[in-house]
């Protein structure tokens, strides 16, 4: 479905922004510059409103994705249940630094509240959440879901 | 009502904050992200938090509205220690490079933090103050999300300076409702932006330069360039100074904004080697001749109608890329700048017998747009670049001081008088309203055919953002409107979109109050500080010999020696110039 076609069954008002946008994005894996014209244009609001807001959340991409994508969270509950720790495991064995871009294949990121602080640490595998995630599962969900 | 501060009583109106009520009194309180022109404030920097016998926690004076019984303590120790963490923060955040930085001593920041003494690195910790590896992560955390800008023509950003007050967003958005910048990412990675780190794409009038308290936006700085060309010699350095230049330079170097400097300004440009400065307003009198004659054709013609100015690069850049459809109805003379640089690689170069080529030409500006203006490529039309250099006032300032140049302790001289004889009229330029006055002048003297009486139209001076007046001329009723500050410009277009305004004439400024507000103009700024500068502009006009545009006998011998009359060919090939639709 071509983008116009998906925001028309949207109704141009500010409040329906994040779901424009989650709805192009499923669409079009991420958001990308012309993307986010289209949009704006629509909403009749300025480029840099609709940038800003698109970066914001994490669940919006706003870069094209090569990689696989693990990202943990950073919130204040996790963190307090070792989610460092989660991450310091995943670097170990993938090889790689949270937050930085060098890896060829993989990157994992920090990433904002997922709403889940009863069940930390959250970890997210290429879309798919998992709770209470322990270091020791890491093996486990790293070798079947990526 | 009554509220206390600091234990005296006050007269305070209902619903007023508690900042705007000390500033009134004189009472002093630090902000970083509040500005005169930025109203009402946001609260985003907490550095004006004060205590109140009406909440246990101290609240941001800028955001909190006076209530009846107030009492209000500036200076507890409270106050200050809650200001000090707040400020240790924000320097935590900064780049502090404060020996090679372009604001260096007009950084509000950086004065905030001598005041309070802030020297400690409680929140970046030095190597050795690091307790564990964890703290490691806060060192690399304060740079790891930097935007740079160098590649526009005449805005220079460094996120790493940035302390996020939000003032480059708010007047971007409310007053020149460009909106270029916007809020990106979040919580630590947070930093202004354009988006998708695009290179600055907006109308360039600088005004997020000049509210910055940081030197995170600056104007692009071309002092390299200059430097190079002054140490060249086969080069010629002639430099031009814009109308409003010598009213504000002197702030710079401590005087009363409005101070007259021009002579100082002369006397410091041949200090530093230019070899020849010529007088912009000089431009500004043959902008209006040209312009004038343009509304008179249009009045013959009987449009198209109204007839915008195109002094104000910013606006033309405006009209270009959001309102196209009123391209027509743009004057087609060039800026005074424009005007002037053409005739000094043409006219003088040939009276002088100068190779144009030896000659580097150089305007102050009070503006960061002219930066852009000198590159399009379709303003030159003396053969070569006619504006090689454009720097603001900020820059020539900041290179004085670096050359120890004080120009309080220069004799005063005069423009090179070939092309440096000016009138009152093109001095108006400096201000909002100045354009229009200036063209009535000479238009209205040029239609009737008898000499004014009196020369100040005082219909179309003032200090709000749009003013309309009519004029009665010959029996023709010229409806003129003056605009200043984009919104209220997008406004006046708007409304003669729906029909339902009719000028004839429309002047309009980008930034607030004209020039004299203008992006490259010394910081702070303020409609206060902006006041006085346009009582320095009135004063001098009025003490003008000359005050009429049309009769500038330097403009008189170029008209009869080099351009015929205004509207010749020639005239039409150096002083006119056309615009391109850039919408997207």
């Amino acid at each position: 479905m071509s983008l116009q076609k998906i925001l028309v069954q949207i109704e141009p008002k500010p409040e329906n922004l994040l779901r424009a946008l989650k709805a192009a994005q499923k669409e079009n894996k991420y958001i990308g510059e012309k993307e986010c014209e289209k949009i704006a244009d629509y909403f009749s609001l300025p480029l840099a409103r609709i940038y800003s807001f698109a970066s914001f959340f994490n669940e919006i991409r706003t870069k094209k994705e090569t990689k696989k994508n693990i990202r943990i969270c950073s919130g204040g509950p996790c963190l307090s249940k070792d989610s460092a720790k989660v991450a310091r495991q995943i670097e170990m064995l993938l090889g790689l630094e949270a937050g930085n871009d060098a890896h060829p294949k993989y990157k994992l990121e920090y990433i904002s509240c997922l709403g889940l602080c009863d069940r930390g640490p959250v970890v997210e595998v290429e879309g798919q959440i998992f709770e209470r995630v322990k270091p020791e599962m890491v093996d486990d969900i790293i070798q079947s879901y990526l | 009502m009554q509220i206390k501060i600091n234990n005296k009583s006050y007269q305070a109106d209902e619903g007023e904050p508690i900042l705007s009520v000390c500033k009134r009194n004189g009472i002093r309180i630090p902000t970083l992200c509040a500005h005169p022109d930025l109203l009402p404030s946001e609260g985003a920097c907490r550095m004006c938090l004060v205590e109140t016998n009406q909440s246990k926690s101290l609240v941001s004076s800028c955001t909190q509205k006076v209530c009846k019984g107030m009492e209000i303590k500036t200076e507890t120790a409270d106050v200050k220690r809650a200001r000090k963490v707040n400020l240790e923060l924000l320097w935590a955040d900064h780049a502090g490079k404060c020996a090679s930085c372009k604001r260096n001593g007009r950084c509000e920041l950086q004065n905030l933090a001598e005041e309070y003494k802030v020297d400690e690195f409680k929140f970046v910790p030095r190597r050795k103050e690091l307790r564990s590896e964890n703290e490691l992560d806060l060192l690399k955390d304060n740079w790891s999300h930097v935007a740079i800008d160098e590649k526009n023509p005449c805005i220079a950003r460094d996120s790493e300076y940035c302390i996020e007050c939000r003032r480059c967003i708010r007047i971007c958005r409310d007053m020149q409702t460009v909106e270029a910048y916007g809020m990106n990412y979040r919580s630590s990675k947070t930093n202004v932006g354009t988006p998708f780190e695009i290179p600055l794409d907006c109308i360039f009038c600088g005004q997020c330069s000049a509210v910055c308290p940081t030197a995170a936006i600056t104007e692009k700085d071309d002092i390299e360039k200059f430097e190079k060309a002054l140490k060249d010699p086969q080069k010629m350095v002639v430099v031009q100074t814009a109308p409003s230049v010598r009213f504000t330079i002197g702030e710079e170097f401590g005087e009363a904004p409005g101070t007259f400097w021009e002579g100082k300004l002369v006397a410091a440009l041949k200090e530093i080697g230019c070899d020849k400065v010529f007088d912009t307003v000089l431009g500004a009198d043959l902008t209006i001749i040209e312009e004038a004659h343009e509304l008179i054709r249009r009045i013959k013609n009987r449009g198209p109608f109204p007839m915008f100015t195109s002094c104000c690069p910013s606006w033309v850049l405006y009209v270009e890329k959001y309102y196209p459809e009123f391209i027509p109805n743009l004057s087609t003379c060039k800026s005074p700048q424009q005007m002037l640089a053409p005739l000094v690689k043409t006219y003088w170069t040939q009276k002088e017998k100068i190779n144009p080529e030896q000659i580097v030409s150089v305007s102050i500006m009070p503006c960061t747009s002219k930066k852009y203006e000198a590159q399009r490529e379709e303003i030159n039309a003396s053969g070569h670049q006619d504006v090689d250099i454009v720097l603001t006032i900020r820059e020539l300032a900041r290179l004085l001081r670096k050359k120890k140049i004080d120009p309080k302790k220069l004799k005063e001289r005069k423009f090179d008088p070939a092309l440096g004889i000016s009138t009152g009229a093109g001095m108006l330029f400096a201000q909002s309203g100045g354009v229009m006055e200036a063209a009535l002048r000479t238009a209205v003297e040029k239609i009737t055919g008898a000499e004014l009486g009196k020369v100040e139209f005082e219909m179309v001076r003032g200090e709000s953002g749009a003013r309309c007046a009519e004029i009665d001329v010959d029996g023709m009723k010229l409806r003129v409107a003056v605009v200043h500050e984009i919104r209220n410009a997008k406004n006046l277009l708007e409304e003669i979109e729906k029909g339902k305004s009719d000028y004839h004439f429309v002047e309009v400024m980008a930034c607030p109050n004209g020039c004299i507000g203008g992006g490259g103009q010394p910081v702070p700024t303020g409609p206060a500080v902006r006041k006085a500068r346009i009582a320095g502009v009135m004063a001098r006009d009025k003490g003008m010999p000359i005050r009429k545009s049309h009769e500038n006998p330097v403009l008189k011998k170029i008209y009869k020696e080099f351009l015929g009359h205004p509207g010749s060919e020639k005239a039409e090939e150096l002083l006119h110039t056309k615009y391109t639709n850039r919408k997207k």
